[in-house]
């Protein structure tokens, strides 16, 4: 019958935007989100005159991907931050360098590690999870470049179910941090200012590419 | 020798100027000490559950007369502050401890806790990179006092101005200040230092020129 014939496309589509679905049943279900980066980055200049002072330089995605990839990035590629859907806090806070097409591993970037404690915003009696917000510190260390740095900050992290039922994961967040490390070679404070935007989940994504 | 009165005013002004705001262990070779009163202003977000079962943040405020009292278990008098006391080693200072004092007289009450420098230090310099007028550093605050029922892990970027002593005396920091996020527990009570937290290290103090230990 011609209904019978919609409603299972219109369940197979339901299923295609659900990333569990999609896995498969008992796969960890991974969202991937761009990371809008604005760093403040202050190293030592030593003038003409002999006199010290602050040089202020801005680090931005493009520069981070483009120091841990040796190339600037094209439209389609980008610095992401994967999580998982447990937690929370996630259990996995991956950041690479990709490609979004098709889905290729790039560079490894770096990694988040949260402490404690986790504050949580829940509705619906405490059954609904809305937002989580955890201290958190976050490691890059780009592969055979001289760029390294650990930031400490407080992660604010949205949460949201996919259509249909799906699991409730991360949706959205922002993080303010400083800390200090190398950037490019050049030792530098990660100033008051700084601050990594967690963009909303790219639904095309739904696992970590691997190195190859 | 004998001398005119001119002359023994000049030297009696000198004398007292010399006095008043250099440090007295300083013209004896020991280590010049600075005392800052701290003004602190935290964002302290918790766990809530309401009565629907709902979890949300409770935000509450916590200020240094807050901290003085939870270190000490008392509230602080007029008199009575925390104070962080540097050195003039470095930069960055090789002294930066945290301690709940009176100043009238100068006394130790508490342990409140240290600073740990990270690095780079960036500094800025004036008259041919001889005369130090700030640095910027990342740095550590951690909080540990009342038998370590309250700790606190606080991250930031600390800018330290620096300013010499009167009559020659050394470059020594003068004021500061510090926006910190971290994580704090309060006789058990886990709890976020959100941001918008700061520290401020207030202009030093002319009449204290050493750590009160305990007595």
């Amino acid at each position: 019958m011609t209904i019978s014939r919609l409603s299972l496309a219109a369940a197979f589509l339901a299923a295609l935007a659900c990333p569990a679905l999609r896995a498969g049943a008992g796969t960890t279900t991974i969202t991937a989100h761009p990371l809008s980066i604005s760093f403040r980055a202050v190293s030592q200049l030593t003038g003409d005159s002999g006199n010290q002072q602050p040089e202020k330089d801005g680090v931005r995605s493009a520069d981070l991907y483009d120091a841990c990839v040796f190339a600037p990035p094209t439209k389609t590629q980008g610095v992401f931050i994967f999580f998982d859907c447990s937690g929370p806090p996630p259990g996995t806070a991956t950041i690479l360098a990709i490609d979004t097409q098709p889905v290729t591993f790039k560079a490894n970037v770096g990694t988040v590690e949260f402490g404690t404690p986790t504050v949580l915003t829940t509705v619906t009696a405490g059954t609904v999870l809305k937002s989580i917000k955890v201290p958190a510190s976050v490691t890059i260390s780009c592969p055979t470049t001289n760029t390294a740095m650990t930031l400490n900050g407080v992660l604010n992290l949205n949460y949201a179910a996919f259509p249909n039922n799906g699991p409730i994961c991360p949706s959205s967040g922002s993080l303010k941090l400083t800390g200090g490390g190398t950037v490019t070679g050049i030792d530098s404070i990660i100033d008051d200012g700084s601050s990594i935007k967690i963009n909303k989940r790219n639904v095309g994504i739904n696992s970590i590419p691997a190195a190859p | 020798m004998f001398r005119t009165p001119t002359t023994i005013l000049v030297v009696a002004a000198t004398f007292a100027a010399a006095s008043l705001f250099v440090p007295a262990r300083a013209r004896a070779g020991e280590t010049v000490i600075t005392a800052h009163q701290v003004t602190l202003s935290v964002k302290s977000v918790s766990q809530l559950t309401g009565d629907s079962g709902n979890d949300k943040p409770d935000k509450i405020g916590i200020n240094q007369k807050d901290l003085f009292t939870v270190c000490t278990t008392q509230a602080p008098t007029k008199t009575q502050g925390v104070y962080v006391f540097f050195d003039c080693a470095g930069p960055p200072p090789g002294t930066h401890t945290l301690l709940a004092i009176d100043t009238q007289p100068v006394t130790f009450i508490a342990n409140v806790g240290t600073m740990t420098f990270g690095e780079p230090l960036v500094r800025t310099t004036s008259k041919g990179g001889t005369v130090l007028n700030s640095i910027k550093v990342p740095v550590t605050v951690n909080i540990n006092c009342n038998g370590g029922t309250t700790t606190a892990t606080l991250d930031g970027i600390l800018n330290l101005n620096y300013k010499a002593f009167p009559n020659g005396g050394p470059m020594c920091p003068n004021n500061g200040t510090l926006k910190i996020t971290g994580f704090s527990d309060s006789t058990g009570v886990e709890s976020i230092v959100d941001d918008g937290s700061s520290m401020k290290v207030n202009t030093r103090n002319g009449g204290i020129t050493t750590i009160p230990g305990p007595s």
